[in-house]
């Protein structure tokens, strides 16, 4: 069977990837931050370092 | 069917429940024993200070008003997503559910700190506000109930998604195509066959989201900022700041018996749900 009954609509997929995108984003925030230049937390980071 | 008399197997279970006992119940009594232990035997003050004092009970309040905002809003948002990744092929499924567990293997600290980043008066999300002309002041979300919940419901997502998504794959897609086959709209499919089958699923997860909210301390402890307390916030404060342990005992055993409390309202309700 090619079609299926579930989960098959735009607005389901965008509010899928909108809490996907909710979930991940501490860690989309970190892991740039993570090369900040700066001392305290800022996001975007001002410049690049691996100190 | 005859009863069958204890085995060798059943007896080589003791030994591992006597560990179980003296590891995981035993410092929960030395707690409780702790809360009704005073100066000449048994005492229940404890408790009636507890009961007593607004303070407290303001702080049972809001740590009830908190948890269960972040656990509807847990089930608003985690239900969709979980059916959303039911209905993805098998390659989007992998990556979805990798997206839903990637945050497991980051510290929560991490994670928490991350929102004051974006929640923040200088965050990203008041920079956008005031880029766009929407405000004129930063909106202070932190330090607030509003951050606390939304770090928790960031935090416990997982939680509610993975075991409602488990309980979905699991459901016969020939019963929906059964339905679908019928002439059933795919709305009433939904509502009528689907849904149903997934509300044990969800309750228990819920539920799960729930009390592990109740005791939650990290995230309120950094996003509330001292300005939103909750229960484990509390405990912190008489443990570490002014060490009255029998009074925090005493907390922590209203605390457990009521999430034992919602637990038996909840079993009471699912026994009722299926007969």
């Amino acid at each position: 069977m090619s079609e299926r009954i579930s989960g098959r609509s735009m607005p389901l997929a965008i509010m899928g990837v909108v809490t996907l995108v909710f979930l991940m984003l501490p860690i989309l925030i970190v892991a740039p931050m993570s090369f900040s230049s700066a001392r305290a937390l800022t996001f975007p980071p001002p410049g690049f370092s691996v100190r | 069917m005859k009863l069958n008399p204890p085995s060798a197997d059943t007896q080589r279970v003791w030994p591992l429940l006597i560990l179980l006992l003296v590891v995981f119940d035993l410092p929960l009594l030395f707690t409780l024993g702790l809360s009704i232990h005073g100066k000449d035997g048994v005492t229940l003050d404890r408790y009636g200070e507890l009961l007593g004092t607004p303070a407290y009970l303001g702080v049972l309040a809001s740590t009830l008003r908190v948890s269960l905002i972040a656990t509807l809003v847990n089930v608003l948002v985690g239900y969709p997503l979980a059916y959303w990744i039911k209905g993805l092929r098998p390659r989007g499924r992998g990556i979805a559910l990798a997206c839903v567990l990637l945050p497991f293997w980051v510290s929560i600290l991490v994670r928490t700190y991350a929102w004051i980043v974006v929640l923040g008066n200088g965050g990203l999300v008041n920079r956008f506000l005031l880029w766009s002309g929407l405000i004129d002041d930063p909106i202070s979300f932190l330090y607030a109930e509003f951050g606390v919940t939304v770090g928790m419901t960031n935090v416990l997502l997982p939680f509610l998604v993975l075991p409602l998504y488990a309980a979905m794959s699991r459901i016969d897609d020939r019963l929906l195509q059964a339905a679908s086959s019928l002439g059933a709209s795919r709305w009433t499919i939904f509502w009528r066959v689907f849904f149903p089958l997934t509300v044990p699923a969800l309750a228990a997860a819920a539920l799960l989201v729930f009390m592990l909210s109740l005791g939650f301390y990290i995230t309120p402890a950094i996003l509330g900022g001292g300005k939103v307390a909750m229960v484990g916030n509390l405990l912190d404060i008489l443990i570490n700041q002014i060490p009255r342990w029998e009074t925090a005992a005493a907390l922590a055993a209203v605390l457990l018996a009521l999430t034992l409390a919602i637990y038996l309202v909840y079993a009471r309700l699912s026994r009722w749900g299926t007969t």
